[in-house]
């Protein structure tokens, strides 16, 4: 009996979770243009398509909507972004976002935060590695970032090839320390970006598959 | 296909965010008061037709939150410039002084008082400086804020020349430690906070270095 209730939780929950983040994030994208379509569609399906006995379908169907224009609107600005009168018009709408206080500050990082996210190939961490935190006889997992900036190297020779890593915390991987070290502090491993979430997610009880642990040396 | 998604994401994706974020603050300065004046602006401003897209209720909302806004400037200006007047001055203390002896309600507003205070009065340098810092061993380094001169009992404790140092946790910058480190520790970076807090924020991928070579290019 309780074999059978685990083995039913292994296989619902997984899609139960899935479900939920599906959920939530198609609820995030469509919430602010949910009112207009719905509308429409409420006035359509009362004269038109006799659904208006039928206000979960009514919702659904706003809801896909809604995403398909965001996705077709994405595609079109980005085709027309490419052009050049309409590259100027941009330009223009920049500039204007710049003038205005108190928005100007919100917009300008948000969008060096966007640029430079995109303007990067593949994922944002190159590696995922172990470092030593936060002393010498402890270990953590960690993911390698960038360079360390100039402005440190300026002050800190020794970091010249030193790189920055970023040490979460575990089970929420959304906070955490962002460290700079030295390159001979780093220890790479061969795990993926995920192992090494899941590992901080389940608190150290997932371990990657035998394979990655071919002869990896131990980093001392 | 995907070319075009990006691009088109890289020119909405900062509106969209800029928006949200101002309607989340418009939201909240205005949700305590937004109950009161709804009512009253339907009341003497009968729409019953829409206007555009907009439905009758969602103008009286947006009319109502852009009333409280301005009504919420105009007042706190007015209260500045009425406070620095004698008689309002002294019924300001007065008030004050009825609020520090009720039970329960006084700790809460001795508190913020004080926290508020030292924002505002504090001087301007506080975290405006970026400093490096050795976290949370000699080998590794973090950037934080200086704060201000640590206080004076766990200098005298401790018998050295202490800074308070906020070091903020990456990617959310809004929980940290404070530290307390020895001025002679402390490796001060010519950056600005706010390019600190970029780089806490994407987890090192925007440095200074990034932001010249996207002006450059």
């Amino acid at each position: 009996m309780k074999k059978h209730l685990i083995t039913g939780l292994v296989i619902l929950l997984p899609i139960a979770l899935t479900l939920l983040v599906l959920v939530f994030l198609m609820d995030l994208l469509t919430a602010p243009f949910l009112g207009i379509v719905h509308g429409i569609l409420t006035f359509l399906g009362s004269n038109i398509l006799y659904l208006q006995n039928h206000q979960i379908i009514l919702l659904f169907l706003s809801r896909i909507i809604v995403l398909l224009l965001l996705f077709v609107l994405i595609l079109v600005l980005g085709y027309l972004g490419n052009k050049i009168f309409f590259n100027w018009l941009l330009q223009k709408f920049h500039r204007i976002m710049l003038t205005i206080p108190f928005i100007k500050k919100i917009y300008k990082s948000i969008r060096d935060l966007i640029k430079t996210f995109f303007s990067e190939k593949g994922s944002i961490f190159e590696s995922s590695v172990v470092v030593n935190f936060p002393f010498e006889h402890t270990y953590m997992m960690g993911f390698q970032s960038e360079s360390v900036p100039s402005k440190v190297t300026d002050r800190v020779p020794e970091l010249k090839n030193g790189k920055t890593v970023f040490v979460p915390t575990a089970i929420h991987p959304t906070s955490g320390f962002l460290v700079m070290m030295k390159e001979d502090k780093i220890h790479p491993t061969e795990m993926t970006t995920e192992e090494v979430l899941k590992f901080l997610i389940s608190a150290g009880l997932f371990v990657p598959k035998d394979k990655h642990i071919t002869d990896d040396k131990a980093p001392n | 296909m995907k070319k075009h998604f990006i691009t088109g994401l890289l020119i909405l994706l900062p509106v969209a965010l800029t928006i949200a974020i101002v309607v989340f603050i418009v939201n909240f300065l205005t949700q305590p008061f937004i109950g009161a004046v709804s009512p009253i602006i339907s009341k003497y401003l009968p729409l019953e037709h829409n206007v555009l897209f907009l439905t009758p209720t969602q103008i009286i909302e947006y009319g109502s939150q852009f009333l409280i806004l301005i009504s919420l400037f105009v007042f706190t200006f007015l209260l500045g410039m009425v406070g620095r007047w004698f008689f309002i001055k002294s019924l300001i203390s007065l008030g004050d002084n009825i609020l520090h002896k009720i039970p329960v309600i006084n700790k809460v507003y001795k508190t913020s008082q004080e926290i508020i205070k030292t924002l505002f009065v504090s001087d301007k340098n506080s975290f405006k400086q970026v400093v490096l810092v050795p976290f949370p061993n000699e080998h590794s380094f973090v950037m934080g804020l200086i704060s201000k001169e640590s206080p004076l009992i766990c200098k005298n404790k401790t018998e050295r020349d202490l800074v308070s140092v906020l070091v903020p946790t990456a990617p959310n910058p809004t929980t940290g430690y404070i530290f307390m480190y020895d001025k002679k520790k402390l490796i001060p970076l010519s950056m600005s906070a706010e390019d600190a807090i970029k780089f806490i924020v994407s987890c090192g991928v925007v440095t200074p270095d990034h932001h010249e070579h996207i002006k450059e290019s």
